[in-house]
């Protein structure tokens, strides 16, 4: 189930692609913020493309791919609930198919101007972290969305503390 | 109520618990125990796995210390200092490793000098050198204001920072960032020359390395590919454990067994207490609150994402193993390693010259703008 297919992929977008779906993620957060939306293999929470119809999107993918044919259609956002990250000024990007993961990481750290000591991660398909001695070509004959762009989320580490439930502190007393 | 007596009350709820339950620590099943790189068999080694995981120096939130940055301070952990102590966990079962041996065991009468002052550099006391104070300032330094919460590469970045100025250890903290264990950079952090004596000779030495790799393993929950190379981790002799925990809630797991992680929890607020010599009563009971006898599991699947797996290396031999070790057991069996082994650091990229003139000269209207449908945001040209 963790290798997605195509057509999961493509129903997966296209329920996001209405303005009435993330409106109501949107009203669903607000309401319980403490259940954690669960944001699933694939690219629903796209902010970039989502207005736009598949067939849009692909024919876009399409006419850049054959201008250049060297390049890698990439859309690059940062995840949904990462607080310590800035953000990028672009999120559409054309990459050189021949750079390496690691090469591409560099550029997004230099880009956000993060310092070497703070963590970075870039997910593709918002799964999992590719090698960094890959390709962008390798990366995006393997796991580019059906829409013909490479999705990948960009986060740094979650942060843990704890608020005692008010049970236990009245129990105390 | 006074202190005092809720403090019995709490103990004889305690032992009152303890009489008619049976700890469910470790299962009972044919699956191998890994704790810290050791083997066990979870039924005939029981009382071993236990002599060992009380042994682990055990590090809790704790209350009423001297405030943190003087008088208006904080002067109690809970709540945020979570992933401070399984920070100070990892260094502090990394230098009972370092000074005493991976198996060494503690009892509670042991007054063995050394593990008294590995014991004494944690205590809630400024001048302690990874006290919760000198963590919390130094995260402080580093852009977290005291009582803000941490996560596995900041309490590593901090340590990092913290164990330069312990000159009886001289151990090496090495943070690989970028999902990558770059053996140059190690090799330049650890390796030392000292003269030979009375020649002109010298000889490299090796600084005893804590390995820390924080990972990101999914976004909101751990992605199963990654959850054989995680049984992996606790498996190999160098294993330190991996700091992380449950959504909020940071942990120190210590190994595992079949697809559940073993874990020392930091969420218990026990008063501050000082075991210097280990001569009085009191001081003997203070030893007992650094000591954890059950731990306690979780799936490994329940895990945050976020973690820092760690390991300690005390010989280049060791570090040398560790790299072999990750070739072959982490990242040669999986299509998507959790981290990768290098030896340089990869060159950056930069634009060739064909690629930047491409890049400055093409006119976005070209094969974009201008057209049917309304491009909100245009592409940029690497």
């Amino acid at each position: 189930m963790y290798s997605k297919s195509p057509t999961n992929s493509l129903k997966a977008c296209d329920c996001a692609n209405n303005n009435v779906g993330s409106m109501h993620a949107l009203k669903k957060k607000i309401i319980v913020p403490s259940t954690v939306e669960k944001n699933k293999d694939n690219n629903c929470n796209n902010q970039v493309n989502n207005k736009k119809p598949i067939e849009i999107r692909k024919e876009e993918v399409l006419a850049i791919r054959n201008r250049f044919p060297t390049k890698i259609p990439v859309i690059v956002q940062k995840f949904y609930k990462e607080n310590h990250l800035p953000n990028l000024d672009k999120s559409k990007f054309l990459v050189p198919q021949e750079i390496t993961m690691s090469q591409f990481q560099t550029i997004i750290r230099n880009r956000i101007r993060l310092s070497k000591n703070q963590a970075l991660y870039l997910l593709v398909n918002n799964r999992s972290m590719m090698s960094q001695s890959l390709t962008l070509a390798e990366v995006y004959a393997e796991h580019a969305d059906s829409d013909g762009f490479l999705y990948v989320t960009y986060a740094s580490q979650e942060v843990f503390g704890y608020y005692e439930p008010m049970i236990f502190k009245s129990r105390k007393k | 109520m006074c202190v005092a007596t809720r403090d019995i009350m709490d103990c004889m709820f305690e032992a009152c618990m303890e009489a008619t339950l049976e700890p469910d620590d470790i299962p009972k099943t044919t699956e191998p125990v890994w704790i810290l790189g050791k083997k066990y068999n979870a039924i005939q080694d029981l009382n071993k796995i236990r002599q060992d995981i009380v042994s682990k120096i055990w590090l809790t939130y704790r209350k009423n210390f001297v405030p943190i940055g003087g008088e208006e301070g904080l002067t109690s952990d809970k709540g945020w200092g979570c992933m401070l102590r399984c920070g100070q966990m990892v260094l502090a079962n990394a230098l009972v490793t370092l000074h005493l041996g991976r198996d060494w065991l503690w009892d509670p009468q042991t007054r063995d000098p050394t593990y008294l002052k590995i014991l004494k550099k944690f205590q809630e006391r400024r001048p302690a050198p990874y006290s919760i104070h000198q963590i919390a300032l130094m995260g402080a330094s580093l852009g977290k204001s005291v009582g803000q919460w941490f996560g596995p590469n900041t309490v590593a970045q901090v340590l990092k920072k913290l164990v330069a100025y312990d000159e009886w250890s001289r151990l090496a903290i090495h943070v690989a960032l970028d999902n990558a264990i770059v053996i140059s950079e190690i090799r330049e952090l650890c390796l030392y020359q000292t003269k030979l004596d009375g020649t002109n000779l010298s000889r490299s030495e090796w600084k005893p390395l804590l390995l820390i790799v924080p990972l990101r393993l999914g976004l909101t929950d751990i992605n199963p590919i990654y959850i054989n190379g995680l049984q992996k981790c606790f498996q190999f002799k160098q294993s330190l454990g991996v700091i992380g925990g449950k959504p909020n809630v940071a942990l120190y797991f210590i190994g595992c067994v079949g697809k559940e992680v073993i874990y020392l929890d930091p969420h218990n607020t026990q008063k501050t207490g000082f075991v210097e010599n280990k001569e009085t009563e009191e001081q003997i009971e203070v030893d007992l609150t650094y000591h954890c006898k059950y731990a306690s599991r979780i799936n490994m699947l329940k895990m945050d994402p976020s973690v820092a797996v760690c390991f300690f290396c005390k010989t280049e031999a060791d570090f040398n193993d560790l790299c072999l070790r990750v070739k072959l057991d982490l990242i040669d069996p999986e299509k998507e390693p959790m981290f990768e082994v290098t030896y340089s650091k990869p060159e950056e990229w930069s634009p060739t010259l064909e690629n930047a003139v491409e890049a400055a000269t093409t006119s976005f209207a070209d094969y974009q703008g201008g057209q049917q449908y309304d491009s909100d945001q245009e592409f940029e040209i690497l």
